[in-house]
């Protein structure tokens, strides 16, 4: 973008045109319309725009800009400065931190273009779940990890480092992992929720919901049905779906949701929902009643993983980032915030430091029994991708 | 008759155009360039990558049968819903932009004001906001349950009730805001003579008041089915896994089937159907012109 | 009356031939009482609207107010004056809001400037292509706004234009425009032209005709379509979305909050657009008031 002087392009206001071209020839449009420079000048009425214009375009050598999910570090406090604060002052980079990632397909859907011809994307390193990692591999979008520049990454927890998406961690490095299960409240059930078919259970009538991201939504209901998404096919994705269709002609189901679960559990809408693991636990301030279940058929692990994109402006402050956060102090920090389980070795002692009740809640350092009940998705084709997601879109979309 | 006028101002011959000129050039960069992009993508079959499709255009009207023969329910249910919310609107809309243009006195403007301040909270805050008062714990449906209206265990959230008062609701200002400023032309002096001479009641309004309001009423329908016709926030907030409107699936195709060509083909039909429905709508009303 | 007074209030014939026809024939006028319980009855109804319109508002208000325990401020917990005191707390919120501000307050001024001359061009005049004008003005409000975004955001790509701002601004005058166009139409039509005709006729240059007798004649309705283009742009969520880069606004930090947390400060910033809004309307019939009083001609 054209960036002139900001006080030169001020003089041609949109006040001056409203007079001097509206009445002289009637003539606005043209040109003017066409030029970018001018409408961010206009938008900088203010220091702050200012500011925030350049730095949302423009990244570069001390500015680190990160793209994450909301809510997913822990925010500046009274006693403590928080995680990015913290990281400025170690480093002396500058982190512009904007939590603008709030669904992975909405997110990709927004970057492609821009990837796909090399222009910058305005974030330097964000946050994505698996599956994306393995579509932004396979379209050439992500920059290499430099493990000479990331000492910390030997920290990262062995069960974690070959994983179907990105076999030897080449571009990615988890943030956190999860399990999608069931969250419910225990007020409305009237007891412990421990299988998937309550989902299907009559009595919930209308108080469910469920996920409407495909592996999200079927990774459970196939688990339920006998099969497993190591290895799943067509057939079981369908004969899932089948299930799912069926009972929301019931009205079994109540909607089909993104993250927006939360607030209907919150309120006492639903009695049962497919939900996050570390959701619940933070949702738990708003309703004691809330609970969660990784089910007994075995619920989905997820992981959410740092990259670079090619376009990143800062690739080397991306890698100090990442080498931070792999730090288990520092993640600790982190892990007692967001309530997930850390990919990063030697947190559950740091954890114990700051508070052992979360040390030893296994939703956030999971046991070998738990660990047992999780499941991966193996891989998928680009043509099952959009085969299995176009059937279950047309379960949650009619 | 805007030409008799015109006849005294000189430099009609060039005016007009030049005053068209801004609004004229910039659709046709920001509207219609990428409208026309878009019907070749609905015409198109697609290859390579599924993220990062290539385009062939070639006429490939099976788009248009996968949208309609998918998707028939969500168009119909679509327009049945912003049909509802349109007509809720006016029932609704109509009286009270009558009472403020005839009946609130001085405090008119006052009035006036306040109706347009919803339009100030942003529409995402006032659903929620609506997500709040219909809660199943909420004063509101305890309300009914206690008179017996709703059964012990009914809801009012994720319902097509709800998502038919959300749509009401958020463009009721749509609707109001040009019947007033039609109400709001009448010469006082007709509705007074028309008063004295008709009975008072509803003729002098039927004879008078009514027709001289319906370019109002035809804009305000306008805008307010439309944008219902289209929405997916009020269905994805307060309907439930069976009241999804058009505009989700549409969502849906552009970002997560990733079907460029269906959803494309989805949208122009749409948009067809509204443009057909706003010009039959022009001609049964008579009115000249399109809002 | 001359001819071009007669033709600029057509209202007139209607229901004058109306009228006479009613002297003739005599009609069944219903009893005073009646006629009392059927305005009190209209007058309950427009009431009724009102409360409808203004239940959630409250609501959003009175929620500013809340003290929730956790993270979503849905459900009433206690009185609290915190969110306001830390109304500007969440970092991200707050730039939100501004970037909202700004996105708005520049797109209407354009969009205002290019509708309202469409309008006059189309109220004012009857010229070839105008019916044309008048309906392609409409197709806009006919397209979805998932089709306006993302179509917007591959004409953005392909133009190589950096999504941000920028973008966002362009984006919000695209659909600005035809609001404004219908608004202020709707506002200019049946208006009387004559004032402007008279201060040609008696040697005022066009420039000063427009400036003193046109201008304060439309403002109004201007007025009006900005203050709904303003708020159309600070509503939208669908166009911004796809063409925001990583801009985000109020009504996107809304969207992805919604997901995970909902603090009461969402409610304090709307309350306050909402008051700066009161202050605003009030400001306009200032405004109206003093244009009124000061009109040259009138």
């Amino acid at each position: 973008m054209m960036r002139g002087p900001k006080h030169r392009i001020h003089r041609i206001t949109a006040q001056d045109l409203s007079r001097r071209r509206f009445l002289g020839t009637g003539f606005v449009g043209g040109g003017l319309a066409l030029s970018p420079a001018l409408l961010a000048a206009c938008g900088g009425g203010n220091e702050e725009s200012e500011t925030s214009d350049d730095t949302s375009s423009e990244g570069g050598a001390g500015i680190l800009r990160i793209s994450n999910w909301p809510t997913y570090i822990d925010p500046p406090s009274d006693e403590d400065p928080g995680t990015v604060k913290e990281f400025e002052e170690a480093t002396g980079l500058d982190v512009q931190y904007k939590e603008d990632v709030n669904d992975n397909e909405e997110f990709f859907a927004k970057i492609k273009e821009p990837l796909s011809r090399g222009q910058d994307i305005g974030t330097d390193l964000f946050i994505v779940t698996d599956f994306l990692v393995s579509r932004l591999i396979s379209l050439g979008m992500l920059e290499k990890l430099d493990d000479a520049k990331l000492p910390n990454k030997t920290n990262l927890l062995p069960t974690l480092f070959d994983v179907g998406y990105d076999p030897g961690r080449v571009y990615s490095l988890p943030w956190f992992s999860g399990f999608t299960g069931l969250g419910y409240n225990i007020e409305m059930t009237g007891g412990e929720i421990t299988s998937t078919a309550a989902l299907f259970d009559p009595k919930y009538k209308g108080e469910v919901t469920m996920l409407s991201d495909m592996r999200d939504g079927l990774g459970m209901v196939i688990l339920l049905d006998g099969g497993t998404t190591e290895e799943v096919t067509e057939a079981d994705i369908q004969k899932a779906a089948d299930r799912v269709q069926a009972a929301k002609d019931d009205g079994q189901i109540r909607r089909f949701t993104g993250n927006d679960y939360m607030d209907d559990l919150a309120q006492g809408n639903i009695a049962i929902a497919q939900a996050y693991s570390g959701d619940i636990q933070q949702l738990q301030q708003d309703n004691p009643n809330l609970r969660f279940a990784v089910p007994q058929e075995g619920g989905v692990i997820f992981s959410d993983n740092m990259v670079i994109p090619t376009t990143s402006q800062n690739v080397d402050g991306a890698f100090q980032w990442m080498d931070y956060v792999y730090n288990p102090a520092n993640n600790a920090q982190i892990t007692a915030y967001v309530a997930y389980i850390s990919p990063v070795r030697g947190v559950a002692d740091e954890l114990a430091k700051i508070d052992p009740e979360l040390a030893a809640n296994p939703l956030i350092v999971p046991t070998d029994e738990l660990l047992a009940l999780g499941h991966d998705w193996r891989p998928l084709t680009e043509d099952e991708e959009v085969k299995f997601s176009e059937i279950y879109a047309e379960v949650t979309a009619s | 008759m805007a030409g008799v006028a015109a006849e005294g101002t000189r430099k009609s011959r060039v005016a007009p155009y030049l005053l068209s000129i801004p609004a004229l050039a910039w659709l046709a960069v920001f509207f219609v360039v990428p409208l026309w992009s878009l019907l070749r993508t609905s015409l198109s079959t697609t290859s390579g990558s599924v993220y990062l499709p290539e385009q062939t255009f070639s006429w490939e009207w099976s788009n248009y049968a996968t949208a309609f023969s998918t998707y028939g329910t969500q168009f119909t249910r679509s327009f049945v819903y912003a049909g509802l919310a349109t007509l809720a609107a006016l029932l609704l809309g109509y009286p009270l932009a009558y009472v403020i243009a005839f009946k609130a006195g001085r405090f008119k403007n006052v009035l006036l004001g306040l109706v347009i301040l919803p339009f100030f909270v942003t529409f995402l805050v006032r659903t929620i906001a609506w997500k709040t008062i219909l809660g199943d714990d909420g004063w509101v449906v305890s309300l009914l349950q206690t008179v017996g209206i709703l059964g012990p265990d009914d809801h009012i959230l994720s319902t097509a009730f709800a998502v038919v008062l959300g749509l009401t609701y958020n463009f009721l200002p749509f609707m109001l805001l040009p019947i007033y400023v039609s109400l709001e032309k009448i010469d006082m002096r007709l509705v007074e003579a028309a008063s004295d001479l008709y009975s008072p009641g509803g003729r002098a309004f039927r004879k008078v008041i009514l027709p001289l309001s319906l370019p109002g009423v035809f804009a305000g329908t306008l805008l307010t089915f439309i944008p219902a016709a289209g929405d997916f926030i009020n269905a994805q907030y307060l309907g439930s896994a069976n009241t999804t409107m058009i505009g989700t699936v549409i969502q849906k195709q552009f970002l997560i089937i990733k079907d460029y060509p269906v959803a494309a083909a989805l949208s122009f039909v749409l948009m067809a159907i509204i443009l057909i429905g706003v010009l039959v709508y022009a001609r049964v009303l008579g009115t000249e012109e399109i809002a | 009356m001359t001819a071009a007074t007669r033709a600029a209030v057509p209202e007139m014939h209607p229901a004058t031939a109306e009228t006479r026809v009613a002297v003739i024939e005599k009609r069944f006028v219903p009893p005073r009482w009646l006629r009392r319980t059927g305005s009190v009855l209209l007058r309950m109804w427009a009431y009724f609207a009102l409360v409808f319109l203004f239940l959630p508002i409250a609501v959003v208000v009175l929620f500013s107010f809340n003290d929730p325990v956790g993270k979503f401020n849905l459900v009433w917990k206690g009185f609290s004056l915190e969110a306001w005191q830390n109304a500007f707390a969440i970092p991200g919120l707050t730039s939100a809001f501004f970037t909202s501000l700004q996105v708005g307050a520049v797109s209407t001024v354009f969009a205002v400037i290019i509708g309202s001359l469409i309008a006059l061009a189309l109220v004012r005049y009857r010229y070839k292509g105008g019916a044309a004008t008048n309906l392609f003005l409409v197709l806009p409000l006919t397209a979805p706004e998932v089709v306006l975004g993302s179509s917007l955001l591959v004409l953005f790509l392909d133009m190589s234009w950096p999504t941000g701002f920028s973008t966002i601004v362009v984006a919000h005058i695209s659909f600005q425009i035809s609001f404004v166009a219908v608004t202020v139409k709707a506002r200019l039509r049946g208006f009387d032209w004559t004032l402007e005709d008279a201060a040609m006729d008696l040697g005022s240059p066009p420039l000063r005709t427009f400036l003193r007798v046109t201008f304060p004649l439309i403002l109004p309705g201007i007025i009006a379509a900005a203050m709904l283009a303003f708020a159309l742009s600070l509503d939208d969520f669908i166009v911004t979305f796809f063409v925001s880069g990583s801009e985000v606004t109020y009504p996107l930090f809304v969207n992805s909050a919604v997901k995970t947390s909902l603090p009461p400060q969402i409610n304090v910033l709307a309350t306050i657009i909402l008051l700066v809004s009161l202050a605003l309307i009030g400001l306009n019939e200032l405004v109206r008031h003093w244009r009124t009083r000061g009109l040259p001609v009138g």
